[in-house]
């Protein structure tokens, strides 16, 4: 295994022009060993390809956004807002669904749209200052709306992703 | 024609939205986004839009660096959150 291990750059070792490092390693206890491929690579290379980078960027831009950002009186994006929404983001992102697009309310609110191109569902999850609300689309139905908890996300994605 | 009169649901509107090139807030396809037609508080309950049928896109839109100008139906709206 140090032979292997020696042919391999460490985390030690990551230059700005690097973007793979691969790390082998063979973990053992008493009762089983298996062994196992540790994948690092440099901060630009994940951002560049996360799945939801454009929305992940935006965020950014929302956080930067000042009163009367949109030249109507629109309020900032709440910091509670924007706490919640980069949590979801980053719930989704690690469980590899697409965030279709996302968007600054007049209200303070940040707007999570969620899209199933397959059977025309989508899903809108609005965080506002102080609440949250999920509102359902289906082409065949008058769009409805409830207030969402985290803890409910699973069911919405069963929901927009059902065939 | 004064705020607040009714008007067909056969009119079309025009609603305006944040979006610049440095600041894209609308749909990746160009269609607006549900936050385009939140209300806020100084309306009052009542959306604002233009009429079609009473001005032009240059005069409705304002600011065309600004803002997108979105063209619907009357009989699309219906109030949400």
């Amino acid at each position: 295994m140090q032979a292997l291990t020696a042919n391999y750059s460490t985390r030690g070792e990551i230059q700005r022009d690097q973007y793979l490092i691969a790390t082998v390693s063979a973990p053992q206890t008493d009762r089983f060993r298996s062994s196992s491929l540790f994948i690092l690579t440099d901060n630009r290379f994940h951002e560049e390809f996360r799945l939801n980078n454009r929305v992940f960027g935006l965020c950014e831009e929302f956080a930067e956004l000042e009163n009367n950002w949109d030249g109507d009186g629109a309020l900032r994006p709440s910091s509670e807002a924007l706490k919640n929404v980069y949590y979801i983001a980053n719930v989704l992102e690690s469980t590899g669904h697409l965030i279709y697009n996302a968007a600054p309310g007049p209200n303070g609110e940040i707007m999570i749209d969620l899209r199933n191109g397959l059977v025309n569902r989508s899903v809108e999850l609005i965080f506002y200052p102080s609440r949250m609300v999920v509102v359902f689309f289906h082409e065949s139905q008058a769009p409805f709306q409830e207030i969402f908890q985290f803890d409910n996300l699973p069911n919405v994605l069963d929901w927009l992703n059902k065939k | 024609m004064n705020k607040g009169d009714s008007i067909s649901t056969s009119e079309w509107l025009y609603r305006r939205g944040y979006c610049t090139p440095e600041k894209k807030y609308c749909n990746p396809d160009g269609t607006a986004t549900s936050r385009v037609f939140k209300l806020r508080e100084k309306d009052e309950g009542k959306l604002s839009v233009d009429l079609k049928s009473k001005t032009t896109p240059n005069s409705s839109v304002g600011d065309p660096s600004k803002y997108f100008l979105f063209e619907f139906k009357n009989q699309l709206l219906r109030k949400s959150d």
